[in-house]
């Protein structure tokens, strides 16, 4: 049955890796507003999760649907790997708004808005030969260019400094009410600070996916490992 | 000894047979080059961008092409377009149209075959920020050739020398006519058959010069490009 409500539903999605079935009838209920934060340990299946929802990887079988403010809503993608085409810094913001048609004006009004938001002022330079870190930052910026209603980040400040991390996530929580957020993040502490829903993941199951207060309360056995930084 | 400085000094007077050869030469090569790169080009962008059944096979077979001897080119070319031949209403035997269509065919597996590898290189690193912004085969194609632009220099050159050094097919399907489809390779074959070394020696040179001018422009545009290039 087609849902008209919000909703972002992943059921039944069966995944295979290394021969191994990763994800077996993952069902997955997100909020559709807010920050969702997810976490877990290395190979759990959180980046595998997102590119999943983006439909950068398909399923085996399951089905996935998301809808917001009841239309199918524009996605934007942040990879671990911080991958630029041989351009400089505005080209390659520019480029998401030039495939879809936009006139250069527009282009230009929205890039440098975004840059000077942003304090980005490198725009001539190569964006390849950034450091690791300002190409992790610049990349963030990249997937505001076209105004996605949903943003889906893998661990975006993983490689950041204070200065920048506290950029993106002073954007995230301004703009939660506009834009449904959901990341992947090893930081316990971003995570408090940023998010509204919180699931931990482990070896392709979901453990729990709850409300911040319900997360931190909860009585899993796992979910309580994790939050004293025990891994598993 | 005399015979160098005999060439030497053909080459020096702009002795008109002489440059009236290098110059079909290159219009053969070049024209041949120009149409291999505006067909080989895309074919390169889509074999490396999507994928298909049999698209292994059809690089497998541009691969093998690459080593197709231009003397059964030739002789294919020659049974097509003769009087008999299937295109023979054409005319186009013994035309200088010919020969570029012999050298089209030979150089076309190169430009796609070592373009191909390139292309896949940098599609593949870019496959994840194509998926994620929804990017049209056509933009994705656009994009990695555009990309791809100075490195391919390389791979069109690889072609021009494969053309430029050609003499079997275009000796069958030009015949070497004086004035009209003799081209530096055949008069160099002829020249020598015939002991006038001066004239073959002078080829000789020319066509090495040609190719170390050609590689020294495209080397100085490619150290331009890299200073200039944002990789």
């Amino acid at each position: 049955m087609i849902k008209n409500t919000d909703h972002i539903e992943l059921k039944n999605i069966n995944f295979i890796v290394n021969k191994k079935l990763f994800f077996n009838n993952l069902c997955l209920n997100l909020s559709t507003s807010g920050i969702t934060v997810i976490l877990g340990p290395n190979g759990s299946g959180k980046s595998l999760l997102t590119k999943i929802i983006k439909g950068l990887i398909k399923s085996e079988s399951g089905s996935l649907s998301i809808k917001l403010e009841k239309i199918n809503p524009l996605s934007a993608y942040l990879s671990q790997d911080n991958v630029f085409f041989r351009r400089d810094v505005y080209s390659n913001l520019a480029y998401p708004m030039k495939i879809n048609g936009y006139s250069n004006d527009q282009i230009s009004q929205r890039v440098n808005f975004l840059l000077d938001y942003f304090e980005f002022d490198n725009k001539e330079e190569s964006a390849r030969r950034l450091s690791e870190g300002n190409k992790q930052y610049l990349a963030f910026i990249r997937t505001l260019v076209n105004k996605p209603k949903l943003l889906i980040l893998d661990e975006p400040c993983s490689n950041l400094d204070m200065n920048y991390t506290k950029k993106i996530e002073d954007f995230l929580v301004k703009n939660k009410h506009d834009i449904k957020i959901i990341m992947v993040t090893h930081d316990i502490f971003q995570a408090k600070r940023l998010a509204d829903e919180m699931l931990l993941m482990n070896n392709g199951k979901v453990i729990e996916v709850s409300k911040k207060n319900q997360f931190l309360k909860s009585k899993n056995i796992l979910v309580q490992k994790f939050l004293n930084g025990i891994f598993f | 000894m005399n015979f160098l400085i005999d060439s030497l000094k053909l080459i020096i007077s702009f002795d008109p047979d002489l440059y009236e050869i290098i110059w079909l030469s290159l219009r053969v090569s070049f024209s041949a080059l120009f149409i291999s790169c505006i067909i080989g080009l895309p074919i390169s962008g889509l074999l490396s961008s999507t994928n298909f059944y049999g698209k292994r096979t059809l690089i497998i077979f541009f691969n093998s092409m690459m080593a197709l001897p231009p003397v059964f080119v030739g002789l294919i070319l020659y049974l097509l377009f003769s009087n008999t031949g299937f295109l023979g209403f054409l005319n186009l035997l013994y035309t200088p149209s010919v020969m570029i269509i012999a050298q089209v065919i030979i150089i076309l597996p190169v430009i796609i075959s070592v373009s191909t590898e390139l292309l896949e290189q940098i599609f593949m690193e870019y496959k994840e920020i194509f998926d994620s912004f929804d990017v049209s085969l056509k933009n994705r194609i656009k994009t990695t050739v555009f990309d791809a632009r100075i490195p391919l220099i390389t791979c069109i050159l690889t072609g021009l020398g494969r053309a430029l050094s050609e003499v079997g097919a275009i000796i069958i399907v030009g015949g070497n006519i004086i004035h009209h489809t003799r081209v530096m390779t055949t008069t160099i074959a002829l020249e020598t058959s015939k002991g006038n070394l001066e004239m073959a020696m002078s080829l000789g040179i020319v066509l090495i010069l040609i190719s170390i001018g050609v590689n020294a422009i495209v080397m100085t545009m490619k150290m331009i490009a890299k200073r200039y290039s944002y990789d």
